[in-house]
């Protein structure tokens, strides 16, 4: 009693002291003990339950200890709480020490069952067995599935199928045995089998249970047995031995048909043969029936015909004697493939009937067609002894059926067509069908892809399912209108897709009437223009957007007083006289330059009395200006306008020339609200025109005039030249003759000196006849056209050097001429220009005998070269002939090309000093240049080019001559 | 000068020209049947058997006509152009002799028929020289046409 006492009463200090009463403390220390108790208590009550719902469950009692151990360690925790305050220290011990106690049994109970617990099977292997339990019970139940089909197949076998122990007792007896043997089953079970047989019979059975019992079979043994009732019968035995699982050898199935029946039916037929007289009579009458209505024939089994009836002979045109022994296949129409006839003899020698269509061929060579019954005759073998034929005259119906073959082939091809105008449509074009109420009945794969949906989805719907509520019943009233008339409708249709998007398709419906002229169907063909739509859209937005802007603009205050401001600057500082009116015609702006211009500001004065106050006068300056002409009036009347105008006012008395242009100034909503004439002064200009005027009509006259004077001056000139070449070389010719004639026939009575003179006249005639000749060369250069042509200059030259030949004689010449480009000239004038310069290279290269000429050369010079050769510069081929003559002073290179000037003495070097003019004349009239290089005693050098140059170097012509020196 | 056989007219205005060409034919021995006419229309009385040469018959034309361009009256090329456009006249060899070789008169001297054309050269041997070759190509070396096939071909040296 002192113990229990002294274990409720609380001596000791409370727990809560050690933790110095701090209220953290107490309450970590409380609050996590009652949780921990409170779980221990929750963890057997769930093994409890879990205990209670598996009573199968292994090991109960270890539960039971684990449950009773939780336990006692969650009331540990709970005197722990306790404790905090009462310091119950005794009682917390014996709590304890029980919780100690059994947890220590709990532990001690554990470790035995260790191992057990590790043997225990894990999820798959169980999962394994589980599956081959699983097949044996299905194996099981196919095998008793299968002895139930055996089993009903025994028991409703009309064979008597029985089977007996090796000794011969009975263990199983079928109802088919029953009523073979009349024993029921009860009464034959456990029965010898010896009851059966038959005394003649008896030793049979004990042979039959010896082959069994050496495991063979006895097959199809045909024997008599006894019945119950003493009736002995026929049966067909068939005996195999029974093995138990081991192959043991424990038994035998016997199966035994009654044979009885079949052998009375021998023995009928056997009875029938004997009045078979009657039984074929009977049956060529039916043979005759048959005859009268088919096509009958019987071959043997090597197909040859041993008979055929008489409409046999009719179809195939053949009589019987040409038929009879021939084989079948002499009416083969070689139709039918080679397999076609294997089935068929395949069937038939293997004794079935066999049925078909065939077409033969007659005798004329036409076919026909026959619907054929082949009855193969068996033997008692049981193969085929013969066939019968029977036949159907099927032609006609073939034909028909050809023909409905025909025409639907040709409606097949029209389908076909079809088909593929159809296919060709949607590989296109997004296509579909409704009927009148407007019933999707048909859409191809296009429709399809851009409506989102299945044609399941499609067909059967009504079209508006696609309706995308864009278009206005009005719309959709006028399409059906249309064609529900019969007419195609055409229009572009935004449709909703599946996906709730929209699209655009330029649609074409037409309506497939019926006979009666009403539409049947509609047939919608389409194209996706949702892009094209798109892009409009797009645009009409950004429009919009412009528009907005344009708006915002425009209200925006700053904006306006920015361009206020700016305008009345441009219209202060502008040249041009502006001036704008209301639609009244009052004057709202005058700028500067417009009272500059007209000399008078804005006046409010009525538009009709314009002309009057600023003095306004036509182009004649003298008749008012008609105010309904005025521009600006004009103008407000929305006329866009020009005209030319006079003023003359008191401030300009002298009068003033504009030109005014005026447009209609209108609001944003294109409501006129007056207008602005634009205007310049044009006195100053009006004046430069008539001056420039008067010097054109100057100078065209001037022109004339001098066109008609160049022209008498070219035809006098020709006429002096004509006259030069006639008249002047006469008078020559007159003094060289008669001089010539006088040195003849008096040359013997004169005297040297007068001879002399003579001889000069003659020289004087000569040199003049010379100079006449080369001027007129000189003016006809003048005178003549340019024939320009691709000329070979190399021949040119080539047939220069051979004219000049003669002159060459008793010197050394040594030409070098390059190979010379085809050049676009006149030949016969670039020929005179080399012979002209290759003369003169000839001539003062000579050598001379004259002292005079000697003693001014420097040297001898024995050997003559003459070049002929070109360079190309600037773009321009430049030709150069050059000589190792005396050569010139360059000094005087500006007379060198002057006519009649010369840089010799004529008794030094013949000449008429016009060579070098007339090589420069054609030169130019090439549109070339032409200039020399020299120097005294080592040559000159020529040259000239014949195209005009790509620069302008006109100026520059003597300064390169001269520049070069 | 008998009315027979004739070889050259000579027409020419100038009487230099004149004695230079009949002394170049005397030195080629070609002047003694020779009728100098002074100017065309003289020149086409003659050849056409009228007014002062009534007398002659289209039966003896001269062998050759040596014609001047610049003459008095007719000029050269009227005369041309009427011997070359009348059937009886139309065959007599006319050679043009002239101081000019403008080429207008070359072509209008060629296209109207004549045989020849010679520029009197300036150098009187030239001169002589061409004289002589012409006078004997067309008196000599030439077959002229037969006329009616009576008249005989008289060649004098």
């Amino acid at each position: 009693m002192g113990f229990y006492k002294h274990l409720l009463s609380p001596d000791f200090t409370p727990h809560g002291y050690c933790y110095l009463w701090d209220p953290g403390m107490v309450w970590l220390h409380v609050i996590s003990d009652g949780l921990i108790a409170l779980s221990y208590y929750c963890i057997p009550l769930i093994l409890i339950y879990f205990i209670r719902k598996n009573r199968d469950l292994p090991f109960n009692r270890i539960f039971w200890m684990f449950g009773t151990f939780i336990l006692a360690c969650g009331t540990t925790h709970l005197m722990e709480i306790w404790n905090v305050w009462h310091g119950n220290y005794l009682l917390a011990g014996v709590v304890k020490g029980i919780t100690a106690l059994v947890s220590v049994i709990t532990a001690a109970m554990l470790i035995p069952l260790v191992p057990k617990v590790i043997s225990l099977p894990g999820r798959i292997h169980l999962q394994e067995v589980n599956r081959k339990l699983e097949e044996e019970v299905s194996a099981r139940k196919w095998a008793e599935e299968m002895r139930g089909h055996l089993s009903a197949v025994v028991e409703s076998s009309d064979d008597a199928i029985i089977s007996k122990t090796l000794e011969g007792t009975i263990t199983s007896w079928n109802r088919g045995a029953e009523r073979v043997f009349g024993y029921s089953s009860a009464e034959a079970l456990g029965k010898s089998m010896r009851m059966l047989l038959p005394t003649d019979h008896a030793k049979e059975e004990s042979d039959i249970l010896a082959s069994v019992g050496r495991g063979e079979s006895v097959n199809h043994f045909e024997t008599v047995r006894v019945r119950k009732d003493g009736k002995k019968i026929d049966v067909s035995v068939t005996i195999s031995p029974i093995r138990n699982s081991s192959g043991v050898i424990v038994g035998a199935s016997k199966i035994a048909r009654d044979i009885t029946e079949h052998k009375h039916a021998e023995q009928a037929l056997k009875n029938s043969l004997a009045t078979s007289e009657a039984a074929l009579r009977e049956l060529a009458d039916q043979k005759f029936a048959l005859d009268q209505h088919a096509i009958v024939a019987v071959t043997d089994v090597q197909g040859t015909i041993t008979y055929v009836n008489d409409k046999f002979c009719a179809i195939s045109q053949y009589s019987q004697d040409e038929l009879i022994g021939q084989n079948h296949r002499i009416l083969n129409s070689g139709h039918h493939s080679k397999e076609f006839f294997q089935t068929m003899y395949h069937a038939i020698a293997n004794g079935k009937v066999w049925h078909g269509e065939i077409k033969n061929r007659a005798k004329d060579g036409s076919n026909y067609w026959v619907d054929t019954t082949i009855v193969p005759t068996l033997g008692a073998d049981g193969k085929p002894r013969q066939y019968i034929a029977i036949r159907a005259d099927i032609t006609e119906r073939k034909r028909a059926e050809q023909r409905v073959k025909e025409s639907l082939a040709t409606s097949e091809a029209a389908l076909r067509e079809l088909a593929d105008q159809k296919f060709a449509l949607d590989q296109h074009a997004i296509v579909a069908i409704t009927d009148v109420q407007g019933t999707i009945t048909y859409v191809n794969d296009k429709f399809c892809a851009i409506s989102q949906y299945s044609k399941d989805e499609l067909i059967g719907q009504n079209h508006r399912i696609l309706n995308s509520g864009h278009h206005s019943k009005e719309f959709f009233q006028t399409m059906y209108h249309a064609i529900a008339n019969g007419k195609v409708w055409h229009g572009e249709i935004k449709n909703r897709a599946k996906d709730g998007s929209n699209y655009w398709v330029d649609t074409t419906i037409v309506p497939t009437l019926g006979a009666e002229g009403k539409p049947q169907q509609y047939v919608a063909i389409r194209a996706d223009i949702t892009e094209r739509k798109r892009a409009t859209e797009v645009l009409a937005g950004q429009a919009m957007e412009l528009s907005r802007y344009a708006e915002e603009l425009s209200t925006s205050q700053e904006a306006l007083h920015t361009q206020t401001l700016m305008l009345q600057s441009v219209l202060d500082s502008m040249a041009e006289g502006l001036v704008v009116a209301d639609e009244k015609g009052k004057f709202i702006i005058w700028n500067p330059a417009a009272e500059k211009i007209v000399g008078l500001g804005a006046a409010d004065v009525p538009s009709e009395e314009w002309t009057k106050h600023y003095g306004v006068f036509l182009p004649d300056t003298v008749t008012p200006f008609p105010s309904d002409q005025n521009p600006l009036l004009r103008a407000i009347h929305g006329e866009v306008c020009s005209a030319e105008m006079f003023l003359r006012n008191a401030a300009l008395p002298e009068g003033a020339w504009i030109e005014a242009s005026a447009s209609p100034l209108k609001n944003k909503d294109s409501v006129a609200r007056g207008a602005v004439v634009a205007f310049r002064d044009i006195t100053q200009r009006k004046a430069d025109g008539r001056e420039i005027q008067k010097l054109t009509d100057e100078l065209e006259h001037r022109v004339v005039e001098r066109t008609a004077q160049l022209e008498t001056a070219n035809k006098e000139l020709e006429a002096f030249s004509y006259s030069v070449s006639h008249d002047l070389r006469a008078p020559l010719r007159h003094i060289g003759g008669f001089s010539r004639m006088l040195v003849e026939e008096f040359g013997s009575t004169l005297d040297p000196t007068a001879r002399h003179y003579l001889d000069r006249i003659q020289a004087g005639t000569q040199k003049m006849g010379m100079l006449v000749d080369e001027l007129l060369a000189l003016a006809r250069v003048g005178r003549q056209a340019l024939n320009r042509q691709p000329s070979r200059l190399t021949s040119v030259v080539e047939e220069v050097v051979a004219i000049l030949q003669p002159d060459t004689e008793g010197r050394q010449v040594q030409w070098v001429v390059a190979d010379l480009p085809v050049v676009e000239c006149d030949p016969v004038l670039v020929k005179q220009v080399f012979q002209n310069l290759l003369a003169n290279a000839l001539k003062f290269t000579r050598p001379h005998a004259d002292g005079n000429a000697l003693a001014q050369a420097p040297a001898p010079r024995p050997r003559t070269i003459i070049e002929v050769t070109y360079k190309e510069e600037d773009g321009r081929t430049v030709f150069i002939v050059r000589d190792n003559g005396i050569g010139f002073n360059m000094k005087y290179v500006d007379k060198l090309f002057g006519v009649f000037q010369r840089l010799h003495r004529a008794e030094d070097f013949e000449g008429t000093g016009i060579g070098l003019a007339t090589v420069q004349r054609i030169v130019q009239k090439h549109g070339g240049r032409v200039w020399a290089e020299a120097e005294v005693g080592k040559g000159a050098t020529f040259y000239f080019t014949l195209a005009a140059a790509k620069q302008v170097e006109s100026k520059s012509d003597g300064a390169t001559a001269g520049g070069q020196s | 000068m008998n009315s027979g056989e004739l070889d050259i007219l000579l027409v020419e205005d100038n009487q230099d020209d004149m004695d230079l060409a009949l002394h170049a034919l005397k030195r080629g021995k070609l002047a003694n049947n020779i009728f100098v006419a002074r100017d065309g229309e003289e020149a086409l009385d003659f050849l056409f058997c009228r007014g002062r040469f009534g007398h002659r018959s289209f039966d003896h034309p001269p062998k050759l006509v040596l014609l001047d361009l610049k003459l008095p009256k007719v000029d050269g090329m009227e005369v041309l152009k009427q011997i070359k456009g009348d059937a009886r006249t139309k065959t007599i060899p006319v050679v043009i002799m002239t101081s000019s070789k403008e080429e207008r008169d070359l072509v209008a001297g060629y296209n109207l028929g004549a045989n020849s054309y010679i520029q009197k050269p300036v150098d009187f041997d030239q001169f002589r020289e061409t004289v002589k070759t012409v006078g004997l190509y067309w008196l000599v070396t030439n077959q002229p046409v037969p006329a009616n096939g009576a008249r005989e071909v008289a060649v004098r040296r």
